[in-house]
């Protein structure tokens, strides 16, 4: 079965790489029965792939343990869902995936053909595929997932505790949809610039670069990408000791930078599309977007940044060879023919205003650059340094705290201003009259909150910028409403419901910046007003923290398949009514002989309540961490909203 | 009636044309003129911005930096290794782990080689934490020649390495 599985990845590849070049050979000589060939080929290539996943799957779920990677990352203990989610645990499973996804992306623009130039498809589609002729050969060479042990084992290893977490299940296939999913804006970027070689003018080269499906599928793979990280800081969140939400871990910092410089490609795409302006950006930011992704691989999985979190070693893995071959490949591609049609990428208008939304949009692309950038090289300082000086040193969170707190406050300061910003140009008087109900209000707020005892500077100017451009997005849509009531006689519920299905794309995008404001106010109230302290309890004792009384009622030893529970029961009261209980344990897993900490945590509107069972004495007596979350709850919610704007503004237009 | 309604429109929009028309050599000329210096404008502009973010950054790293050093090179800078911010790695001692539960004191050797560095950690003791397990400390080296950490971080072997580690922050 193992051997049916790498001859499928084999045959993967070697039909990825036929399919390339009959691709890139059909459309130069101009032959559509190359391209014929090529494109059942490319079908042909992402069949083997799902054939090899599917047979992984199926050594997985019936627990061949004398399959090397079965044998790894289950055992016949664990639950089946997790036992699926070990498909992407290990290095060789999450190549695949990488793979699988892409082969799944192909085939998917396979059947777009209609809807793209067709040189420029012919082309984007050779490059998808040599791309997935990478991951084939990363497989077959470094990251066989197939490889056998002499003897086969009675029982496996298994997940890590850690890894026993419904994040688990979603983070990494999500996260990886993400990455695969900009190879498509990358491939028809690209293969814009290669058709236009082929055209006689820069008309042709407009034409393909002027694709509505093209903004479908970058939408999606920020969507992904974002939900995907989202998801990975709830689940450091929940599991403790990974450092809170954040922890500005290069792995971390890996995949939020191609999703940064992916905002700044979908805001170019958006003034590209609507006013034929950032053309270069647009073609420059989505090559990056891909070619960070692949970086982002080749941190987690390459070792070659030694992240102080997830790995000590600073040994290079092979497959950083082959990540790094790709990396450099792509960009000495892109920036040749990005030079050889830099002419061509005229705007198509000039006569931009200072005041108008275009240079508002130019100025939050450099922002978000900015940002990625400095992250960026936080990540390779110390791997910089070494090879520059031969010292290790790193950059600490205060690094990226100091860099991201003031860039990401000018960037919801620009919120504000680009919603009423109009394009081409804006009076300042216009510009004020918009603003003024908003600033009115945040202002208010501002002092409401000094009132109230908010007294940190940063927090409290935070809060203010984030009102402001919450205000301007409310402002604006109210006033539009108003304004289409009064032209057309409708009710002013009427006009806000026409006026959000005419423009729904604006208005899922104003529901998308309205949820990252959300998660805004998450990120500072748990990280300016956070609070941890510490309970030593006997059973019976009770502690107070923060208006919560915490009483240590009782611990409970559970026997659960293949593990130990030692539960204690917290229960909350306010004053003397209990109100409810958290339960935190200590879990010990028997064939690992590890402890894992499972915190417990009550979620309200204004706070989390979370609490860790640190310590667990002979005598029962207890040490707890409790700590006070304000707002956080917030995150997440933003991130709801933020998938459900993305969805509005990606829903198909009904056919005319 | 209605032809006439239709008629008027098309000589008003036909009029609309005519003017633009009249219009549009003016605009290039100008536009001609303003691209030059808008293009100056905007370059200038970007650059401030781009200034402003490479001095953020550059700024921001000032007190940021931790030294990664193993534990032969920190005890070879001896006294000027005092007070200052190192990252050092190794593997526990099991025999020398003192924990205290009550003060949540941690107490243990940390071993690279030949070396061996005396290691106090004021928090919990994290899951992982035993003999033979790799440890990366962040802290300062004290005069006494103990490293008090204020990070702890443990790696287990693993091939997800993403899920390899427990931290524990003081």
């Amino acid at each position: 079965m193992a051997q049916a599985g790498f001859i499928a990845l084999l045959l993967a590849l070697v039909s990825s790489v036929c399919s390339a070049l009959a691709f890139g050979w059909g459309v130069r000589a101009r032959q559509s029965r190359w391209v014929g060939f090529a494109q059942s080929t490319a079908l042909f290539a992402g069949a083997a792939v799902a054939a090899s996943t599917l047979i992984l799957l199926w050594l997985l779920l019936s627990r061949d343990f004398q399959v090397q990677y079965v044998y790894a990352h289950t055992s016949s203990t664990q639950p089946i869902a997790y036992v699926v989610s070990a498909l992407w645990a290990g290095e060789e499973g999450s190549f695949l995936l990488w793979l699988l996804f892409l082969a799944i992306i192909t085939a998917m623009t396979l059947l777009q053909k209609p809807r793209w130039p067709a040189t420029q498809w012919s082309y984007a589609m050779a490059i998808l595929m040599s791309v997935q002729g990478v991951f084939a050969l990363i497989l077959i060479s470094v990251h066989n997932p197939f490889v056998l042990h002499v003897a086969r084992p009675l029982e496996g290893a298994g997940l890590l505790p850690a890894l026993l977490n419904p994040g688990m299940l979603i983070h990494p296939p999500i996260l990886f949809l993400g990455y695969a999913l900009y190879a498509v804006p990358f491939a028809f970027s690209l293969a814009g610039l290669m058709a236009g070689l082929e055209g006689s003018d820069a008309s042709a080269l407009r034409l393909a670069m002027r694709q509505s499906p093209l903004r479908q599928w970058s939408l999606m793979a920020w969507l992904f990408l974002g939900l995907g990280i989202l998801i990975g800081a709830w689940w450091a969140y929940v599991e403790l000791g990974w450092g809170g939400y954040w922890s500005w871990d290069p792995v971390e910092n890996a995949s939020l930078v191609p999703w940064l410089v992916g905002t700044a490609y979908l805001h170019a795409l958006l003034a590209e599309a609507r006013h034929g302006t950032f053309k270069r950006w647009s073609v420059a930011l989505a090559i990056a977007a891909f070619t960070l992704c692949i970086f982002a691989t080749l941190v987690t999985r390459g070792g070659i940044i030694v992240s102080p979190l997830h790995g000590f070693s600073s040994s290079i893995q092979p497959v950083a060879f082959y990540l790094l071959g790709l990396i450099l490949c792509s960009t000495a591609v892109s920036i040749c023919l990005l030079r050889w049609r830099w002419h061509s990428l005229i705007d198509e208008r000039e006569g931009e205003h200072l005041l108008s939304r275009e240079s508002a949009l130019l100025l939050t692309s450099l922002l978000l650059i900015g940002l990625a950038a400095a992250i960026l090289l936080g990540m390779i300082f110390p791997t910089l340094l070494q090879l520059l000086q031969g010292v290790q040193m790193y950059l600490d969170n205060a690094f990226y705290n100091r860099v991201f707190g003031p860039l990401a406050l000018s960037l919801v300061f620009l919120i504000a201003l680009c919603t009423v910003l109009r394009w081409s140009v804006t009076s300042p008087r216009q510009l004020l009259r918009a603003l003024r109900y908003p600033v009115v209000v945040a202002v208010a707020l501002g002092i409401v909150l000094f009132v109230l005892g908010v007294r940190q500077p940063h927090a409290l100017l935070a809060f203010v910028l984030i009102a402001l451009a919450t205000g301007s997005i409310v402002a604006e849509f109210v006033h539009s409403a108003w304004r289409r009531s009064r032209l057309r006689h409708e009710s002013l519920a009427g006009a806000a419901w026409g006026l959000s299905r005419s423009g729904r794309r604006r208005y899922g995008a104003r529901l998308v910046h309205l949820a990252i404001l959300l998660m805004g106010v998450g990120i500072v109230g748990s990280a300016a007003f956070k609070t941890e302290s510490r309970l030593i309890l006997a059973p019976g004792e009770a502690g107070t923290v923060k208006g919560y009384t915490l009483v240590y009622e009782n611990l409970s030893v559970l026997s659960d398949i293949g593990k130990h529970r030692f539960v204690a029961t917290m229960g909350i009261y306010q004053g003397t009514t209990r109100t409810g209980a958290l339960r935190p344990e200590k879990d010990l897993y028997l064939n690992r002989q590890e402890l894992s900490t499972e915190v417990a945590i009550l979620s309200t509107l204004r706070e989390d309540l979370y609490i860790a069972l640190d310590v667990l004495n002979e005598d029962d007596t207890a040490i707890f961490r409790v700590s006070v979350f304000p707002l956080i709850i917030w995150l997440w919610v933003g991130g709801g909203l933020l998938f459900l704007g993305t969805l509005v503004a990606l829903w198909p237009d009904p056919p005319r | 009636m209605l032809y006439t309604v239709l008629r008027c429109n098309r000589v008003r929009s036909q009029k609309r044309i005519q003017r633009i028309e009249k219009a549009i050599p003016v605009m290039t000329t100008q536009y001609q003129a303003t691209t030059h210096s808008k293009r100056w404008r905007r370059l200038g502009g970007s650059g401030i911005i781009v200034l402003t973010i490479v001095y953020l950054v550059a700024s921001s790293t000032r007190g940021a930096t931790v030294y990664a050093l193993s534990i032969h090179e920190l005890k070879a800078r001896g006294s000027d290794a005092y007070g200052q911010g190192v990252r050092v790695g190794g593997t526990v001692d099991g025999p020398s782990i003192a924990w205290d539960a009550q003060k949540q004191v941690l107490e243990f050797s940390l071993v690279d080689g030949q070396e061996a560095l005396e290691v106090v950690y004021h928090g919990a003791r994290p899951d992982m934490f035993r003999d033979g397990a790799q440890a990366l400390v962040e802290g300062k080296c004290q005069d006494t020649g103990v490293f008090v950490a204020s990070k702890l971080l443990l790696k287990c072997p693993s091939k997800y390495e993403a899920a390899a580690t427990q931290t524990a922050d003081h």
